[in-house]
């Protein structure tokens, strides 16, 4: 693993904001930029808050990174021969894990997953997720946006006809 | 908990919102979220994630989910075709403009080939274009070629412009005209059109290496390294002009040369996947040109030596020429004359005819 204080047995106690406790191996929770560097720190003793993420939404990250961290270690028992060909397919299937993990996530999963991830730094979730957000962009006229995510729009009439005319071919 | 707190993607920390706008690829959907709010308009609009956007479009060798292209039917060279697509809605608009320098996503087009005075800058994805004001008048004789070279630099961060047109704004440019000289000579005049000042001025270029002639047939001048390049009208030499820094000199690259004993019907420079090429069409057998001609590709390979090589395998003409992009868009025959140039992005492969 990566550090040594890391052992593969270790377990990590994550309190969420409202104030459940989740247990997670060491050598899942280094996918976390934060917790990796609180190992490395040696600040693991205990519980550890985690006041911006929710238990709904720890439980959600926990899975993706529990996943991922299997993912890598089937990897490792494998030949070498076969490893390339298998390598492949298990992009593929995590791939597809990926997309069915996410598109199972209503809009407001999405976005406690999006501050989750960014706050916890796990960089691989914050992708998925982002890009899960973009594709929902994606065509949508300025209404349709603001109607999907709850946003109101603070710009005067005349501000956003303005907006509008100066970048008419992008609204045709 | 978080969920009492406004949870609305609006409100997202700023590396975030930017990391998704940026996730967007396709710039009408970037414009779009510009009318959501004013915070996502200042976001995009600021001269940091513009740059950012610009940096990520030129490096990235992933295609963008829409570009531009040229077409020039042999029978009438003076119009080119300018099809817009866009794989999303697979829409392909055509116009008919003429085309006279590119750099990037912006072309330069003149109403005429000849007699040019009225420039228009145009950018073909949003369709906006403006006019410049007319070269000075004593180089506009009716019978004059000239050759018209256009280049964009990045302008240094000027906090206090608002930008609305996402890919241009950040841009300052020149534009370059050369009338037509008869000869080798030593020098040549040159009229810049710079965006800063809005005016034109004459300079004299001197080319301290080597003489110089006009323009090689229908050769144009290409933007590369923030230098435009152009085969001169022998075709040995290529001839590196850079209005920014050296505005009075020009330098020489040695054009390469196939075994010597070939005979070089065509030359053209492009640039492609990032680096310098020039495509000679070259006769497999001397004067018996009917029997067959090689299309060859030399890609420069050291910029400062100018060094070529033949990176690629070469293809014989006589073969229908392809682009091909995901779905077909053009069928072109042969014919030396016709050209197809990718614009806005930089293909791995060669799609010039």
């Amino acid at each position: 693993m990566s550090t040594p204080s890391v052992s593969v047995n270790r377990v990590l106690k994550l309190k969420s904001s409202d104030g459940e406790i989740f247990e997670v191996k060491q050598t899942v929770a280094v996918q976390s930029g934060v917790l990796k560097q609180m190992m490395e720190d040696g600040c693991t003793e205990g519980e550890i808050p985690l006041n911006n993420v929710d238990s709904p939404t720890l439980a959600k990250i926990i899975e993706w990174c529990n996943k991922h961290h299997d993912n890598d270690v089937e990897g490792r028992v494998l030949s070498e021969e076969r490893e390339k060909e298998k390598e492949k397919e298990k992009a593929a299937d995590m791939k597809k894990w990926e997309s069915e993990f996410i598109d199972a996530l209503n809009r407001d999963e999405i976005y406690f997953l999006l501050t989750g991830s960014n706050y916890m730094d796990i960089k691989e979730l914050l992708d998925c997720a982002a890009q899960k957000v973009a594709d929902m962009v994606k065509g949508k006229t300025p209404e349709a946006i603001r109607e999907m995510f709850n946003i109101q729009s603070d710009f005067t009439e005349e501000e956003e006809e303005a907006i509008r005319k100066e970048n008419q071919w992008a609204f045709d | 908990m978080t969920t009492e707190s406004t949870n609305s993607i609006a409100d997202f920390p700023e590396d975030l919102l930017v990391k998704i706008f940026d996730l967007l690829r396709s710039q009408s959907d970037v414009v779009r979220c510009k009318a959501i709010c004013k915070r996502w308009f200042s976001l995009i609009s600021s001269p940091h994630f513009i740059h950012h956007s610009i940096h990520r479009h030129h490096h990235s060798n992933q295609i963008r989910s829409s570009f531009t292209f040229l077409v020039q039917p042999p029978h009438r060279r003076h119009k080119t075709m300018l099809f817009n697509t866009n794989f999303e809605s697979k829409s392909m608009q055509q116009t008919h403009v003429l085309v006279v320098a590119y750099f990037n996503d912006l072309i330069l087009s003149c109403e005429t080939l000849f007699y040019q005075s009225v420039y228009y800058l145009c950018n073909p994805l949003t369709n906006q274009r403006f006019s410049l004001p007319p070269p000075p008048p004593r180089h506009r004789r009716r019978d004059e070629e000239t050759k018209v070279g256009l280049i964009c630099y990045p302008s240094p961060c000027n906090q206090t412009r608002q930008c609305f047109s996402i890919t241009n704004a950040a841009y300052t440019y020149k534009v370059v005209r050369i009338p037509r000289f008869v000869g080798s000579r030593k020098s040549f005049n040159v009229e810049i059109f710079c965006s800063e000042t809005g005016k034109w001025s004459e300079t004299t270029v001197s080319s301290p290496d080597r003489r110089v002639s006009f323009f090689h047939r229908s050769d144009h001048m290409v933007p590369y390294k923030g230098i435009l390049h152009w085969i001169d009208e022998d075709g040995e030499a290529i001839v590196a002009y850079d209005p920014l820094n050296d505005p009075k000199r020009c330098r020489i690259i040695d054009s390469p040369l196939y075994n010597g004993s070939d005979y070089v019907t065509v030359e053209r420079l492009a640039v492609s996947g990032g680096r310098l090429r020039v495509l000679q069409f070259v006769n497999l057998f001397p004067f018996r040109p009917w029997l067959g001609s090689k299309l060859c590709v030399w890609e420069i390979e050291d910029y400062y030596s100018g060094k070529w090589g033949l990176p690629e395998d070469q293809v014989c003409l006589n073969k229908a020429v392809i682009l091909e992009e995901e779905s077909c868009l053009a069928e072109l025959t042969k014919g030396f004359q016709h050209r197809v140039s990718l614009l806005g992005l930089h293909p791995y492969d060669t799609d010039i005819v």
